[in-house]
């Protein structure tokens, strides 16, 4: 019993939640999560489970304190979310949320290879299924695209995979080292980490989900593939430039962003980034910051994301230009929401503050100046975004006189649960560090370090003041990658179409298919006077065969004679 | 308003005192010795990123909110 | 004793009695013919299985017809390839039968909306035909798989290509019996090309059984007449299993059909020329193929590459959807082909699974668009908009299959993309891998886009109110049947893999 794999839990719930009467159902919801998380308690290092499947050895289950780490957070915040979202009567979307869950944690705690390619592959189904459920008519493009791009990303870690069995005929999760294979499969995992220029599908379709899909979405994806980073990855040098300029990437754009889940999208970027460089550094106090960082950005990004989702359950509305003003009727989420942006700002006393300063100090103690100072230089651009401009133009600024509903209490509950921990993870440090892979020797409460830290976050808040007028105000997007796939086709076409391209082409490729009938209809012509006056009789279907058999009567003459030659 | 701004001043200069009193001796940077370096960075970083990203934004990737629903291919 | 000697023979011999006993019965009996048509499947389904373990223990079960001994007199030859094919083709029948039943009956109340046939019922006539047909097209598919002889091969491929122009035809009206038509062009000749490269090996072997054919080859003095007969005899298959570039019947003949007929056709019509291929290039050529063939299986294998993206750029731009779902067969018969001309046991095994996966998959879709068309008349991908409102439980039967399409795992799909995809590497295709990849990227596009359609966006203007909503149970649940069948051989897998890995290993694979 103690052994089973996590995973499992979420399938059945999965395929056990629609056959319960539909008002269960979001309540019993809750028992999927519950029961994963007990297993994983009980879950001892070094546990494993073995299935001999397609002539390999599959592992479904293995664990070390790593896996421990990523699943532990991932079974909280399933049921965060599943508090959230108490209210919601939509199957569709709690099924997925089960399912994109459950192969979360299957990845994690998958021993090989080929297991964690097919949960990699269900957590794209579970997601973009979320994303389509919200069925709006921007949802459901955006969750197109989002499954393409997951589609390719998929088959590139595939073809690594396969890559790799081919030259070691090992499936086994290890460290890899350059070569072929190596390549794809970091691009495959790049990929699910939102690592720019493959960045694009998470700002594209984290905003368009349902609240609560989107308070599942911010939790696994990435967080997954960061997870798959440090297994497969640690200390894989390019990394540590590669998560710097993610990180400076995302504050860059997320400052500029107008939709609030926008904002909060290309902040996970960022916040990705300080994980992805803590891989690169590879050492175990940069390992060990990038789970404790993974850990704590999940549950302050799902509270900001639970802030956000309310703003917009209540009010119908996402975007900075039309929002404003609802610090008097909606106080709570600005409490909740405040605590989770002073935890992604990493003020001392939040989660971010002991995560963040970890990874900072990780780089500082490899003697990376240059990167301890650019991830300063995010923490500014982080508290800018998602601690000043999107709070102040939500909750103060003018006033859009909106008199928006109370939102409903399991809402308030999820965030309060998430704010929780948040403050808990601030205030005591060693719950968090005592669950990292590796000892922790480390203690973020400094005098120096806190001091440090207060004196930009209190010249940022002073800077805002300043610049807020530049900040706010503008009903436009960025453009970013996305463009290529999402613009570029159709100015592409449009050029074609315009140099009759298109309409040549599809001359030719209509035409192929088309011959034989050609080829017969020309036959038709030529015979079918004699014919209507042979066999008047015969209505037209039958001369067709009786013409065909002509035909075959003539080719086959042929045939004979050519044999005989 | 003002009384805010002063005690946040005050809050400030105190950290900086504190910043140059308990030094970190485990993590020595080069810029370790400035006196109220982080307090200079915050001013310059702030600043730097609210300008960069306005003139990335103005210049090349600011769009419309309708820009990818318009079917047809005028800029 | 004396009866299970026969064994081999049972599941063929009852469905060709039967087909006789139809008309003859539903003279006096109307609505026996299906009922009949049923049991007779029922009965081969369960003797061909019956079939699977011997074959398992002895190697290859063979039968004299007749009791005269090979190669003399024609050998029913069945290794577990050929037994493991009989239980899908008896399977497959069988559910597609049970849901023809009310596929060509006639409304059974003013209320009740059918649109047979495109829109029109099927004349009380042809019924006892199409059941016959039906039957015999199985018997003929079963005798194929099971020839130890590569005249009856030919044999049994020709009544089976007959037997399919009528079912395309059946409905009598324009569109189909032009694509009946078509094909017919198409395939005679083809067949005429498989019999003009028998002779040519008879003439220069001397023997047509195919075990003695790889037994006995030809002295070097004819290794042309072998090349060419060779290359004659897979233009010749090649055709019957709508390879591109001589693909071009089957869309028409495939979205023309009765989709029962089109789901018949699909899964396991095309996959008969592919099996041909298959063992006359291992068993009747075998010694040759392997030291001249190289390069016929080089052109092969382009071809099928450029199948699979053909048929899937052809398949994104149809609007019809069966018309769609034709092309997606092109596609995959490219996986299976090039599975087969990378000459590679795993890539082998993969091609073997896909013929299973494919044939699950495509006549799920066919049964899934026959209720959408019998249930309301819409033809269009654009009209699928919002169906999931009114028949939930076939377009979620739709959607599994299409995950098995991709090859999304733990679907069944993603065994034979994982074992083709190895296979290509195995060789160094590293294209051809490539290839594979970016065939699975644009079967997502053509499937999912119909599943977006029908699960995430409201029907347009006014369609689907007037549908009163899931077709019958005799049709959803045959349909369901496949479609957790696809689901459920990437899960029993292990059990499949092994003995069919066997199976291959046994065939006389390369150098």
């Amino acid at each position: 019993m103690s052994s089973l794999p996590p995973a499992l839990v979420f399938l059945l719930g999965a395929a056990v939640l629609p056959l319960l009467p539909r008002r269960l159902r979001s309540g019993a919801f809750l028992l999927f999560p519950l029961l994963a998380l007990v297993l994983i308690a009980n879950l001892d290092v070094g546990a494993t489970i073995t299935v001999p499947v397609l002539n390999y050895e599959l592992v479904p289950l293995q664990v070390d304190r790593l896996s421990l780490i990523f699943g532990y957070v991932f079974a909280i915040s399933a049921l965060v979310g599943g508090i959230y979202g108490l209210h919601v009567k939509n199957t569709g979307e709690q099924v997925a949320a089960l399912l994109y869950a459950g192969s979360a944690l299957g990845v994690v705690f998958a021993g090989d290879l080929l297991t964690l390619f097919i949960f990699w592959e269900i957590m794209m189904v579970g997601s973009s299924w979320i994303i389509w459920s919200r069925h709006t008519r921007t949802s459901g493009q955006a969750g197109m695209r989002y499954f393409m791009v997951h589609l390719v990303g998929g088959l590139l870690l595939l073809a690594g995979i396969l890559l790799h069995q081919q030259g070691t005929g090992s499936l086994s999760i290890e460290l890899f080292k350059g070569g072929a294979a190596s390549y794809l499969i970091i691009a495959g995992f790049a990929l699910n980490a939102a690592v720019p220029p493959l960045h694009a599908w998470l700002p594209d379709a984290y905003p368009e989900a349902s609240p609560t899909g989107s308070v599942f979405l911010s939790v696994f994806t990435t967080k997954v593939a960061v997870y798959a980073l440090i297994r497969c990855y640690a200390g894989f040098e390019p990394l540590i430039w590669v998560g710097v300029a993610m990180a400076i990437y995302g504050v860059v754009f997320a400052i500029l962003q107008n939709d609030i889940r926008r904002l909060l999208s290309y902040s996970i970027i960022s916040q990705v980034g300080y994980m992805v460089a803590a891989v690169g550094i590879g050492t175990e106090l940069s390992l060990n910051s990038a789970s404790a960082h993974a850990f704590t950005h999940i549950l302050y990004k799902a509270l900001l994301f639970m802030g956000a989702g309310a703003v917009l359950h209540v009010t119908g509305r996402s975007k900075l230009t039309e929002l404003g003003g609802l610090a008097r009727s909606m106080p709570l989420v600005l409490v909740l929401y405040g605590i989770g942006a002073l935890s992604v700002s990493g003020f001392p006393l939040f989660s971010g503050f002991v995560s963040k300063s970890m990874v900072v100090s990780a780089a500082g103690i490899s003697n990376m100046e240059a990167v301890v100072l650019l991830l300063y230089l995010v923490s500014i651009g982080t508290f800018l975004s998602v601690g000043l401009k999107l709070t102040y133009f939500t909750w103060f600024g003018p006033a859009r006189s909106l008199e928006p509903p109370r939102a409903p209490t399991g809402m308030y509950v999820g965030m309060a649960l998430a704010a929780g921990l948040c403050i808990a993870i601030g205030v005591y440090p060693s719950l968090l560090y005592n669950i990292l892979p590796f000892a922790v020797d480390y203690q973020p409460y400094t005098a120096a370090n806190i001091a440090g830290t207060l004196q930009i976050l209190i010249l940022t808040g002073l800077g805002f003041w300043l610049l807020a007028h530049r900040l706010g105000g503008r009903d436009t997007i960025t453009l970013d990658v996305d463009w290529f796939y999402r613009r570029l086709p159709t100015l592409a076409y449009g050029l074609a179409s315009r140099l009759q391209i298109v309409s040549r082409w599809r001359q030719l490729w209509d035409l192929y298919p088309r011959m034989p009938t050609i080829a017969y209809q020309h036959l038709l012509s030529r015979f079918d006077r004699p014919y209507r006056k042979m066999l008047p009789h015969l209505t037209d279907y039958s001369r067709d065969i009786a013409l065909g058999a002509l035909f075959v009567a003539v080719f086959l003459t042929i045939v004979v004679v050519l044999s005989a030659l | 308003m003002k009384r805010i701004l002063i005690a946040i001043v005050t809050v400030l200069v105190l950290f900086v005192l504190v910043d140059f009193l308990w030094r970190d001796r485990s993590n020595h940077y080069r810029w370790s010795d400035i006196p109220a370096f982080y307090a200079l960075f915050g001013v310059i970083g702030c600043v730097a990123i609210v300008l960069v990203s306005r003139l990335l934004a103005h210049h090349c990737l600011e769009r419309d909110a309708g820009y990818y629903d318009r079917k047809s291919d005028d800029e | 004793m004396e009866l299970s000697q026969h064994a081999a023979i049972y599941p063929i011999v009852t469905l060709l009695f039967v087909a006789v006993l139809i008309p003859v019965i539903t003279l006096r009996k109307k609505n026996w013919d299906m009922p009949l048509a049923g049991l007779a499947l029922l009965a081969s389904l369960v003797l061909s299985a019956i079939l699977v373990p011997q074959v398992r223990a002895a190697g290859y079960l063979s039968y004299h017809l007749g009791s005269w001994e090979p190669p003399f007199g024609i050998e029913i030859r069945i290794d577990f390839l050929g037994a493991l094919m009989m239980v899908l083709i008896s399977a497959i029948c069988l559910i597609v039968i049970v849901y023809s039943r009310r596929y060509v009956a006639p409304a059974r109340s003013e209320g009740e909306k059918t649109f047979f046939f495109h829109f029109e019922e099927m004349e009380e006539s042809k019924r006892p035909v199409y059941y016959s047909l039906f039957l015999v097209i199985s018997a003929s598919m079963l005798g194929f798989v099971a020839s130890g002889d590569i005249f009856n091969m030919f044999v049994f491929l020709e009544l089976k290509a007959i037997c399919s122009y009528a079912l395309v035809a059946i409905p009598g009206t324009r569109l189909p019996v032009r694509a009946a038509i078509k094909y017919m062009l198409m395939a005679v000749p083809a067949a005429m090309l498989v019999l003009l490269a028998i002779g040519l090996l008879y003439s220069v072997t001397g023997t047509l059984n195919l075990a003695d054919l790889a037994e006995r080859p030809a002295s070097s003095d004819y290794a042309q007449i072998i090349n060419i007969s060779y290359v004659i005899l897979i233009v010749g298959f090649a055709v019957k299993a709508a390879v591109f570039p001589v693909h071009i019947w089957l869309p028409d003949a495939h979205s023309k059909a009765p989709s029962p007929v089109s789901a018949l056709l699909s899964a396991l019509v095309v996959k008969m020329g592919l099996f041909g291929i298959i063992r006359v290039s291992y068993s009747a050529y075998g010694t040759h193929f392997h030291s001249d063939a190289s390069f016929v299986v080089n052109i092969v294998m382009w071809a099928a590459a450029i199948a699979i993206v053909y048929g899937a750029i052809m398949a994104i731009r149809q609007r019809e959807f069966k018309l769609m779902m034709a092309y997606g067969t092109v596609m995959n018969i490219g996986y299976i082909v090039l599975g087969f001309a990378l000459i590679d046991e795993t890539a082998l095994l993969g091609s073997m699974y896909h013929v299973m996966v494919h044939a699950l998959a495509k006549a799920c879709f066919f049964l899934c668009a026959g209720l959408i068309i019998s249930r309301s008349g819409y033809q269009t991908i654009d009209d699928l908009k919002g169906a999931s409102r009114k028949m939930p439980l076939t377009c979620a039967a739709f959607a599994l299959a299409s995950l098995a399409i991709v090859g999304i795992p733990p679907t069944s799909g993603f065994i034979s993309k994982w074992y083709l995809i190895s296979g290509c590497l195995n060789t160094g295709n590293i294209f051809m891998g490539a290839i594979i990849l970016a065939g699975s990227v644009m079967a997502a596009v053509y499937c999912f886009r119909v599943v977006y359609y029908m699960f995430f966006l409201p029907p347009s203007n006014g369609l689907w109110q007037e549908v009163s909503g899931e077709g019958p149970a005799s049709m959803v649940v045959p349909t369901w049947i496949l479609a957790a069948a696809t689901l459920a051989l990437g899960f029993v897998s292990s059990w499949v893999l092994p003995p069919l890995r066997d199976a291959i290993a046994s065939l006389p694979l390369g150098a």
